[in-house]
């Protein structure tokens, strides 16, 4: 007879993720009702857009950061947690839980998906309803600055996934998304501050990240300081960041050891873009 | 021939905040059905949870199908053969009882659409609910849900079956249904059923394990429990104020659990159940005189 004395919980099954889980839980996704609320209003705001392109335009991810990236945090924690109640029969399948938060991972790629339609939309509403070029930015950074916002509609529901395997809360999910919220609002300060690199910090360690302003109603839009392509670096980043701190929770022995490193090693990443964005030219361009 | 073991708990220990679930517990489990049987917080709900791989004994050796479960590999096979009905079980809102139970068949690997919803049709007929797969399961009823539950332990036939309190909620002609099907699992199975429903235990199970406060008070067959109380179950006009339990009956006679037969009283067949209470009641009894 073994004697095993303090044993830990037994580890969680460490097999590829089953390409089925990840099909039905993207069917899952796409089926909540919240998630098709968003949509609606992203394709609402899409069809009324091209009366202000320049707006849109300028306003770079800013609708589907709303709509696909908030609404996604509260759907993808109501997907993890919905089967919180069946959890015992869940876990003694052979797709551990780990594998399931892969799953849910996985299939944050829906709203990403949604956020890529949203961008070839935006490119060829561009090409139909030319917007004057300006000299502020590059082709490149404006591509920089409208890719952000397919990476916002996927960190949201990422965040919804770690939240959901950490925080044992009730309406977690709906606080996160207000957090999300609030510390793009915070980000928004910077845009008040005088262009230096530390007004430029405030702006973007948000995960939303504003880089057209003005000083006041009908005063002459600028864009603010900072690099657009470092910055979509550093966002991507913070999801891999938070799909990594899902995967974590239910994972055990030397995968556990491996996801960590992982954390790491994407923590000084982000650092490092996010030193990268903002020590980049704070002066502001008129446009 | 012996009968190959599939579970086996060797000084298998388990507590909860300073409570103690499971006392150093020796058990091993072949196939047939076996019922478990304990007052509320005797551990059976944490020996099945054990035996289902949810949850680590704090001390012991667990051994199901023959393997320890200390590699993944090991606990995935195990996996991939048990079927499991936890004592509480809820359902994700939006779920059809069909998508309920094809979502846990995917999550026990049924990779093919096509078999694997032959399975879960088969399942869902199994348990007399295939006329109500379309239905959103928050419309079910709580014996058709727990009817569901048990659907998603059936699903590819496993050879451990750990089923807590499957006849929680279900009707009386449903419940018969279910022993039928329980009968037939346990045919090919190694089946554990933890019930409060002794007539369950009588109507299905060889074999029975009493556990009480973590420990095992009775293993043995039914027929030999029952047999502990014969003598010890007279019906009579009147309430036996020594009995270890009493109750008027339909008759209008008064069925008395005890050791002593009251005046005028006529000797009745024991069953489970008188067995169980004289059990747990020579436990009370010992310790009333302990104190």
């Amino acid at each position: 007879m073994t004697l095993l004395v303090g044993a830990s919980p037994p580890p969680a099954t460490e097999r590829l993720t089953p390409r089925t889980l990840v099909g039905v839980e993207a069917r899952r996704f796409a089926r909540h009702p919240l998630f098709l609320t968003g949509v609606a209003l992203l394709v609402a705001s899409m069809a009324t857009a091209s009366d202000d392109l320049d707006a849109t335009v300028n306003e770079a991810g800013f609708l589907p950061a709303v709509f696909l990236g908030v609404f996604g945090t509260v759907v993808a924690h109501q997907l993890v947690t919905s089967m919180d109640r069946s959890a015992d029969a869940a876990d003694a399948s052979p797709t551990g839980r780990a594998a399931r938060t892969v799953a849910l991972c996985t299939a944050c790629l829906v709203p990403g998906a949604v956020a890529v339609a949203w961008l070839a939309w935006m490119y060829v509403a561009m090409a139909v309803w030319p917007v004057p070029a300006s000299p502020a930015y590059s082709s490149l950074e404006l591509a920089a600055m409208l890719t952000a916002g397919v990476v916002y509609a996927i960190g949201g529901p990422l965040v919804g996934v770690a939240v959901a395997r950490w925080v044992r809360m009730p309406g977690a999910g709906v606080l996160a998304a207000l957090l999300l919220v609030g510390w793009g609002l915070l980000g928004t300060v910077g845009l008040s501050l005088p262009p230096s690199t530390l007004g430029t910090l405030a702006r973007l360690h948000a995960p939303f990240a504003a880089w057209v302003s003005s000083d006041g109603p009908g005063a002459e839009l600028w864009l603010s300081g900072g690099s657009p392509a470092w910055y979509l670096m550093y966002v991507t980043l913070l999801c891999g960041l938070a799909a990594t701190v899902a995967e974590l929770h239910d994972t055990t022995g030397a995968r556990r050891a491996r996801v960590t490193r992982t954390i790491v090693a994407l923590v000084v990443l982000a650092l490092v873009s996010l030193v990268l964005a903002v020590t980049d030219d704070p002066t502001r361009i008129p446009l | 021939m012996s009968t190959p073991t599939t579970i086996s708990l060797a000084g298998v220990a388990k507590r909860y905040r300073g409570t103690t679930a499971l006392d150093g517990v020796d058990l091993s489990f072949g196939p047939g059905i076996t019922g478990l049987l304990g007052p509320n917080g005797a551990g059976k709900t944490t020996l099945l949870r054990i035996a289902a791989t949810v949850l680590a004994p704090d001390a012991g050796d667990v051994r199901l199908l023959g393997r320890t479960l200390r590699s993944t590999e090991a606990l995935h096979d195990v996996r991939c053969r048990l079927g499991y009905l936890p004592q509480e079980m809820g359902f994700p809102r939006t779920f059809t009882g069909f998508g309920f139970v094809d979502y846990m068949a995917v999550l026990k690997e049924w990779t093919q659409r096509a078999p694997r919803h032959d399975e879960v049709r088969r399942v869902l007929a199994l348990v007399d609910l295939d006329g109500l797969a379309t239905k959103r399961v928050r419309t079910l009823s709580g014996g058709q849900r727990r009817r569901l539950a048990l659907a998603q332990a059936l699903l590819g036939e496993p050879s451990l079956l750990l089923l807590d309190e499957p006849t929680t909620g279900v009707d009386p002609e449903q419940r018969v249904a279910l022993r039928q099907v329980l009968s037939r699992a346990g045919e090919r199975s190694t089946v554990l059923l933890s019930t409060h429903q002794t007539e369950d235990v009588e109507a299905l199970c060889d074999r029975v394990v009493v556990l009480d406060r973590g420990r095992v008070r009775f293993d043995g067959a039914v027929t030999d429990l029952v047999a502990t109380a014969t003598g010890k179950v007279w019906l009579a006009d009147g309430p036996d104020p020594s009995a270890r339990a009493s109750w008027r009956t339909g008759t209008g006679r008064h069925r008395n659990v005890g050791e002593g037969a009251p005046a005028g009283a006529e000797a009745a067949e024991p069953t489970l159940e008188d067995a169980y209470l004289l059990l747990l009641g020579d436990r009370a009894r010992a310790e009333g005189v302990a104190a």
